[in-house]
């Protein structure tokens, strides 16, 4: 009995995780609206220190282009360090009741790099930049919006066969470290989090088409 | 910009920002395009740094004017100067 019990609830499992890729539920960001975002500094999970400003300092533009009015991030980063804060984990930290209180936003994006950086292999080198992000309402605490984006740019893509490929890689390791790949993958990668249709965020009011889109 | 405040900050200190943002204002109005949230606030930010205070309260009402969701935190600033 237990042989064919187990194969079923597998198959309960599968078809339960399966259904989490369900499309983007947008009524609380639509209940909602905001019209501000604050977006502090994010969580660096990677091992390289430069991720969390490469990261931020690219999401504004997507999230301007969105239509939404985005508190300027090096300045509230100044600001949030001045007032005893010092690091992005003490910021993700701080009561929503504050935030009200000092910046006046509607919505605060609080994000995580979970991967940044490139990873060099025998013949190849692939840049990787892996963000979580989410969108809680300042008044209630409610998430109104999750996403995530993973971004990857290989140096083999050019191709041209054994010896190609490994000149290109050579090529692409020097500039790599010289020119920082991965700060250059960001704004890719915020364009696809933040941006993408029936993904990413509806229009905020600046957009033209602010609460005219096509919502699934 | 705002990325190599963090990776070079001694390549991008107040002056060098403010000389690239007065730029931008200047390119934005001969091609008549809007600039975008923050960047008043950003620019009265360093200037506020400078000791330039003027400069910085007219800012931060610039940011205001053209973002209202900024008011409060432009109120805040405005107060500190």
């Amino acid at each position: 009995m237990k042989k064919i019990v187990l194969p079923i609830v597998g198959l309960i499992l599968l078809a339960v995780l399966s259904g989490c890729v369900a499309p983007m539920d947008y009524t609380a960001l639509r209940n909602r609206r905001p019209r501000s975002i604050l977006v502090p500094p994010p969580l660096n999970d990677s091992t390289e220190p430069l991720a969390t400003y490469s990261w931020l300092s690219t999401v504004t533009a997507p999230l301007a282009e969105q239509g939404y009015y985005v508190f300027p991030v090096a300045v509230v980063d100044r600001f949030f360090k001045e007032n005893g804060l010092p690091s992005s984990y003490e910021m993700h930290q701080a009561p929503l009741n504050k935030i009200d209180e000092i910046f006046g936003a509607d919505a605060v994006l609080y994000t995580r790099v979970k991967q940044y950086g490139t990873k060099y292999m025998l013949i190849n080198s692939t840049t990787v930049v892996e963000v979580d992000a989410k969108l809680v309402d300042v008044k209630t605490g409610t998430t109104l919006w999750e996403g995530h984006t993973l971004n990857q740019m290989s140096s083999g893509d050019s191709g041209g066969g054994v010896i190609g490929m490994l000149v290109s890689a050579a090529v692409t390791q020097i500039i790599n470290t010289s020119t920082d790949q991965a700060h250059q993958l960001c704004p890719q990668a915020n364009a696809e989090l933040l941006c993408t249709q029936n993904r990413g965020l509806l229009f905020g009011p600046y957009h033209p088409q602010y609460q005219s889109e096509q919502i699934p | 910009m705002v990325y190599g405040m963090y990776a070079a900050p001694d390549q991008a200190t107040a002056d060098v920002q403010i000389i690239q943002l007065e730029k931008d204002i200047q390119i934005a109005r001969s091609q008549n395009k809007p600039l975008p949230p923050g960047f008043y606030a950003h620019l009265g930010y360093l200037y506020s740094q400078q000791g330039k205070y003027d400069l910085a309260r007219s800012a931060f009402e610039t940011e205001k004017k053209i973002f209202p969701e900024s008011a409060v935190l432009m109120d805040r600033f405005i107060s500190r100067l």
